[in-house]
């Protein structure tokens, strides 16, 4: 989403910004600090992560919690 | 300030295009018809912020296809809609010609910006209108997300993640 010049319709609305979207993105994805997180308070184990095939966060899609599920 | 559907229907919905939608999805109630063009309305007054793959379901694309179809009443939208352009639609079978990828090009950075485009302009997700945007219903329906945490994520609110999967957790051992 590139920040552009449009003409206001009859009921205008306007965008996030790049950064905005980027950020919220962030925000989204699974992050290493997350999992240890997790891991310390005991939520996830290691071996439930080893029998997921999960070596890392991929990307917002958590294999250990899907699999979980 | 937001768009409530209420100004929605106004400012684009004209009587006789109410009628012609709900003879068009008889199949459906006519509180059905009203969300889903709502939300159609909702769509296309933020596509010219949009590039690539629609973010919306293929519910939401059917009454824009049935838009088109009326081709004055959709040039007198396309004139009153956010940008005043012609919106053309472009079906990806078309498009794969030119990119055979084209089914699979799906850009996070861009859902996530239509998602939170959205909660700008027109206010937080109601539960049964999450369903029409993918990317909001996989999150519900799939990652565990509340339909409150979508909301507060996507207005920037404070720290969630864990709290997300702190609930994610409890549905396993429950």
């Amino acid at each position: 989403m590139t920040k552009q010049k449009v003409q206001a319709g009859v009921l205008a609305t306007r965008s996030v910004s790049p950064k905005q979207a980027l950020r919220l993105r962030k925000r989204l994805l699974v992050t290493t600090k997350a999992l240890n997180h997790l891991k310390k308070k005991t939520l996830i184990s290691a071996m439930k992560m080893k029998q997921a095939g999960c070596c890392k966060p991929d990307g917002g899609s958590c294999c250990v919690n899907k699999k979980l599920n | 300030m937001t768009i409530t559907n209420q100004q929605l229907r106004d400012a684009f919905l004209s009587p006789q295009l109410k009628h012609y939608f709900e003879k068009k999805l008889s199949r459906l109630s006519c509180a059905e018809v009203r969300i889903r063009v709502e939300e159609a309305l909702k769509f296309l007054n933020i596509a010219v912020y949009c590039h690539g793959n629609i973010p919306v379901s293929k519910e939401i694309d059917e009454i824009w296809h049935y838009w088109i179809l009326e081709t004055k009443e959709y040039q007198k939208l396309c004139s009153a809609l956010q940008g005043r352009k012609f919106l053309d639609h472009s079906s990806n079978d078309y498009l794969e010609y030119f990119d055979k990828d084209i089914e699979r090009r799906n850009d996070l950075t861009r859902d996530v910006a239509m998602l939170a485009t959205y909660v700008l302009n027109y206010g937080p997700f109601e539960k049964k209108r999450v369903k029409y945007w993918p990317l909001a219903a996989h999150l519900v329906e799939k990652s565990g997300l509340s339909v409150r945490q979508l909301n507060r994520w996507l207005t920037f609110g404070p720290p969630w993640a864990s709290e997300w999967f702190l609930a994610t957790s409890t549905n396993v051992n429950a």
